[in-house]
């Protein structure tokens, strides 16, 4: 749990907080694209097996803070960053990183499902094939795994030769989030996972969100306030690359401490 | 949309206002048709509830849309959540003033005596009670709400030393018994209204705070 200030109130000071159990702890972490600045001072401490929300308007960082903590953010050639993302007490940061083994162990969902050209079968067996896994059964026993954990299984267990492509939308998203799944993380990225999809396939994935949490740990980018309410045990309002307010989601949706997330969140601005 | 919105809940506190101001007229004519025995001011009082009672569904029906419709957070929700249980409160007051007009259709124009000192200053500090209510409310006003609410042991103590008056009174009058016990109704009625005023007082406080405070102590 995200223990911020005590009487359970959110905070917009982001000093470092003793963490009894925290899978991520942001140190002083900046960030540049170029010579603009698009993340200054994060300091968070993301708890294990928590849904943590990131919302703020377009522009604030939020998606960048989210690629910061696998690192895929340095795929922006010009990008350069300072401070600490220690994600089970190792620095991210640290060079003797394995960039892969950090991505398999942080799985990323995007905004429009992004399935391969390929069979239901194939794009939830690519990641462990990729990752040396080669034994037919095990690889089986993997896929039916990952998409019972995505909730899909019944709906495609009888046609997992079937393009990935001929499934609806929500199916698709919840087959990319197996295809996460697949690969063995301990944390669930997510960037705004169901802004493509309608309000049912939503569902869906929240309630699915609400399952995966018993066992992963889920970070989750949205522009839809009402989700981040339903969904996170934690939000952390970001304006012009800064925290300006963290802490337990039930507080902050209903009395803010900063006036600014009060205002964002009222739709008065952003 | 938001201005939408921001038009709409200053109908709904401009709706709450109305409801608050009936509430209190109804308050002073009860008074004034048990003071003066006026039955038919009473059954006007009685005849009016109900359109008291139109309003505060009207005004339910339309934050239950507002909360539909618009998916409010924070102050916004806080604001229709404290409107519901303001007007709840403030509908139950007009049932008390309708239960003192009620006491005035009831006694007979023989068993009618001047009202106790103490009762008409129980009425004053319950009309004093309200008109902060009402600025507070629109004010979002916490200190004012406290101070309403602080009101209430006053209240308290006023019906307290009714109770003892009555208990210690004798007569062999059926007449004065009746009304004796019909007023000390009427205390009660008024007791009740220091009560809810001190409700609406914490509603104030969480629509303007955030928290729930229990000043019903």
């Amino acid at each position: 749990m995200l223990k911020i200030v005590p009487n359970e109130q959110t905070t917009n000071k982001q000093e470092p907080n003793k963490q009894l159990d925290p899978i991520f702890e942001t140190k002083d972490l900046n960030l540049w694209y170029g010579e603009d600045q698009a993340l200054k001072n994060i300091n968070l401490s993301i708890d294990k097996q928590n849904v943590t929300a990131i919302i703020g308007p377009s522009g604030c960082g939020k998606s960048t803070f989210l690629k910061t903590l696998n690192r895929m953010v340095e795929l922006v050639p010009s990008v350069k960053t300072k401070g600490e993302i220690n994600y089970q007490g190792v620095n991210i940061f640290d060079e003797k990183i394995n960039l892969v083994e950090l991505r398999s162990s942080i799985g990323m969902v995007f905004q429009k499902p992004n399935p391969f050209p390929k069979s239901i079968y194939d794009n939830i067996a690519f990641g462990p094939r990729v990752h040396g896994k080669k034994n037919k059964k095990e690889i089986d026993a993997l896929v039916e795994k990952s998409l019972k954990g995505s909730g899909l299984w019944d709906e495609v267990k009888d046609r997992l030769g079937d393009s990935a492509l001929s499934l609806s939308g929500g199916q698709q998203q919840r087959l990319c989030i197996a295809r996460t799944l697949a690969i063995q993380p301990d944390v669930i990225l997510m960037d705004e996972p169901t802004s493509a999809l309608d309000p049912k396939s939503t569902l869906i994935i929240e309630e699915l969100i609400q399952e995966l949490k018993q066992n992963y740990s889920i970070i989750i980018v949205t522009h839809n306030m009402q989700q981040a309410a339903r969904v996170s045990d934690h939000t952390a309002f970001f304006l012009n690359g800064e925290v300006i307010e963290f802490g337990q989601t039930d507080t902050l949706f209903q009395a803010p401490t900063d006036k600014r997330t009060e205002d964002y969140i009222t739709g008065r601005f952003g | 949309m938001r201005e939408q919105f921001e038009e709409e809940l200053l109908d709904v506190k401009n709706q709450v206002n109305q409801l608050a101001k009936n509430v209190l007229d109804q308050l002073d004519k009860s008074m004034d048709s048990l003071k003066f025995h006026n039955n038919q001011l009473a059954l006007e009082i009685i005849e009016e509830d109900i359109k008291i009672d139109n309003l505060d569904l009207s005004i339910n029906e339309q934050v239950v849309r507002l909360i539909a419709k618009q998916q409010p957070v924070a102050t916004d929700l806080r604001h229709l959540i404290a409107t519901i249980r303001i007007t709840t409160d403030l509908e139950r007051m007009a049932d008390h003033a309708k239960n003192i007009a009620r006491v005035t259709t009831k006694l007979k124009e023989s068993e009618s005596r001047e009202v106790d000192p103490i009762i008409i200053t129980m009425h004053e500090l319950a009309t004093e009670m309200l008109e902060k209510a009402i600025v507070a409310y629109k004010e979002e006003d916490i200190t004012l709400a406290k101070e309403l609410a602080d009101k209430d042991d006053e209240m308290d103590k006023l019906y307290a030393k009714l109770l003892e008056e009555v208990v210690m009174y004798s007569t062999d009058s059926i007449e004065e018994r009746e009304w004796m016990i019909q007023t000390t109704l009427c205390a009660r009625f008024l007791e009740r209204f220091g009560d809810y005023l001190t409700n609406i007082s914490e509603s104030i406080t969480y629509m303007v705070k955030g928290y729930n405070i229990d000043l019903n102590k």
